[in-house]
């Protein structure tokens, strides 16, 4: 069951892909206003528990709740309807399309017609809504109008973060925010993660670097082998801790970061 | 950027071709340039348009539809027979487009819902329909009284024969289809993205079924209005036309791979076709050599256009 402070939980939750068991039995919660942090090998089933909570993929067995009830998320647009949105590795954008229609893309400003029968895009506002939105994650474009495709690797990341931050989501789940940044842009998303708490957001943060999780994160959760593994407060373990739940007990740890 | 600049820009390099073409002629055979041959033209290229315009929105979308030429056969026939059996004009075309929309709805849940190659099942739609359209008058053409569906092939207004006007509507239809609603958009990112259009909650599937839906409205259309004008409902007429629009297509800057292009490229890949055929038959080059004029314009038009993109 779930407590009230749990804006979501995931329980028992199962997912073989053939005769590869993805998933076993997995359980994850999620408290209003928190930043947990999301940790394992590859392999571990980060990727595969996400997609199931964002509606890309089914699972075989175990219930979601959502603000304390069993909810189904069947695809992605059911996630988006509990605002739960996510930003993946590869950011999901759409290269050949501008930037306005990637932020509102399925979700078009539209100006309807004929009671609705003919709906025209609304252009005009989304350039102008897309423009200042850009605007508050300080990072420069020429104009919205651009298509994606002609963007550097820093503003991809930035209108995909943008199209997630738009709809107020009250789950925000990242996927390797930070991988293949420099250190500074590192800090940037950072940064980004705090604001989003401190508006209350609650959010899922996946990451290889175990300095993110320590630097950002108020819980983590890590999985091996499509298992939980460890579940604690971030005030309440440390990095060889985290790493030995990683990799399993009997690995030597070596901490030179 | 101004809205003039905004159309060039969607009018790709074959506006140059294109003008190539229409001097290379009017210097080799000046008859070319008569106010006559130029109306028929126009005439000419209003049919292969229409079904043109439906190809290009399955080519944006990353797909491919073998069945249109077919389809326009079938749908004249069936129209024909109406006719023929003393039924009234618009029932012949109401009848004839919902063969195009029930014919795009199949094709649109094989390849949406069992995710067949589109290529595959438009293939077996291209001889499903070609056999109905063999099999319902036993091979022989369908011939009805004059009545008023004769206009849409033949008839004038305001002394532009009416095909024209039809073929003018519905590219004025499908541009603001493609530029101005959800469902364009969708349609640029399904040949762009598929999984980036799926994670953003979009009914993938669903867009797929109304593409096809589209396109086979428009092929039947065409079909129609080319019944119309041959005053007869001809089992085979349409063989062919699906390479003459995938061809357009293409020249005019759509690729096979979704997402880039669009319909005024499409538009002057018509013209270019229709103009090779019309300049040619004026020099007195038959069909074999037509075929032969459109592969190398295709092979010069996909050449510049991998250039110009570059």
């Amino acid at each position: 069951m779930s407590e009230s402070s749990d804006i979501l939980r995931m329980e028992g939750i199962s997912k073989s892909f053939g005769s590869v068991n993805a998933l076993q039995n997995v359980t994850l919660t999620l408290k209003h206003g928190e930043v947990l942090g999301l940790v394992g090998d590859n392999g571990a089933g980060k990727s595969t528990l996400i997609k199931i909570l964002s509606g890309a993929i089914p699972f075989d067995e175990g219930s979601v709740f959502f603000e304390g009830r069993q909810v189904r998320i069947e695809n992605p647009q059911d996630a988006r309807n509990f605002g739960i949105e996510t930003i993946y590795q590869t950011f999901a954008l759409v290269g050949n399309l501008p930037i306005y229609l990637n932020i509102f893309l399925g979700r078009y400003r539209v100006k309807s017609f004929l009671g609705g029968w003919i709906k025209i895009l609304d252009n005009k506002r989304m350039e102008k809504e897309s423009w200042d939105i850009l605007q508050n994650l300080e990072i420069d474009f020429n104009s919205v109008r651009e298509r994606v495709d002609h963007l550097s690797g820093g503003q991809r990341q930035a209108v995909a973060i943008g199209r997630a931050l738009f709809f107020n989501p009250k789950i925000m789940i990242m996927d390797e925010p930070t991988s293949g940044l420099a250190v500074k842009e590192v800090e940037q998303i950072h940064e980004i993660i705090r604001s989003f708490k401190r508006k209350g957001v609650s959010i899922i943060f996946i990451t290889h670097r175990l300095q993110s999780i320590f630097a950002v994160a108020d819980r983590v959760t890590v999985l091996r082998g499509g298992q939980n593994a460890m579940d604690r407060l971030i005030a309440e373990t440390s990095l060889e801790e985290v790493v030995r739940a990683m990799f399993g007990l009997h690995v030597k740890v070596a901490l030179d970061e | 950027m101004s809205d003039v600049k905004v159309l060039l820009k969607r009018c790709p390099n074959v506006i140059f071709l294109f003008a190539g073409l229409v001097v290379l002629f009017a210097v080799i055979c000046p008859p070319f340039l008569s106010l006559g041959n130029l109306a028929n033209l126009v005439l000419q290229g209003s049919v292969l348009l229409i079904v043109s315009l439906g190809m290009t929105l399955i080519m944006l979308g990353n797909m491919i539809d073998l069945s249109v030429g077919c389809l326009m056969s079938l749908s004249g026939m069936v129209a024909a027979m109406i006719l023929a059996k003393g039924g009234g004009t618009f029932s012949a075309i109401l009848f004839g487009i919902l063969i195009g929309l029930a014919s795009g709805l199949f094709v649109g849940l094989l390849v949406a819902k069992l995710h067949f190659p589109s290529f595959i099942a438009t293939f077996g739609m291209m001889g499903i329909f070609e056999g109905i359209s063999l099999f319902s008058n036993e091979g022989s053409s369908v011939y009805w009284p004059k009545s008023a569906f004769n206009f849409v092939g033949s008839g004038m207004l305001f002394q532009v024969p009416f095909p024209i006007w039809v073929a003018a509507a519905l590219f004025i239809v499908v541009y603001v289809l493609l530029y101005r609603t959800p469902f364009g958009a969708n349609t640029y990112a399904l040949g762009g993205h598929e999984e980036g259009l799926r994670l953003a909650g979009v009914n993938v599937r669903r867009q797929k079924v109304l593409i096809f839906m589209t396109s086979g409205m428009l092929a039947s259309m065409a079909g129609l209005v080319l019944a119309s004008r041959i005053a007869s409902g001809h089992p085979t007429v349409g063989i062919g036309y699906e390479f003459e629009a995938i061809a357009s297509c293409v020249i005019g800057g759509t690729t096979f791979f979704g997402g880039r292009g669009g319909i005024m490229g499409t538009l002057f890949g018509v013209l270019i076709i229709t103009l090779l055929r019309n300049g040619l038959n004026l020099m007195g080059y038959s069909t074999p050599y037509q075929y032969c004029a459109i592969g190398i314009i295709l092979v010069v038009g996909i050449t510049l256009n991998s250039i110009y993109q570059r």
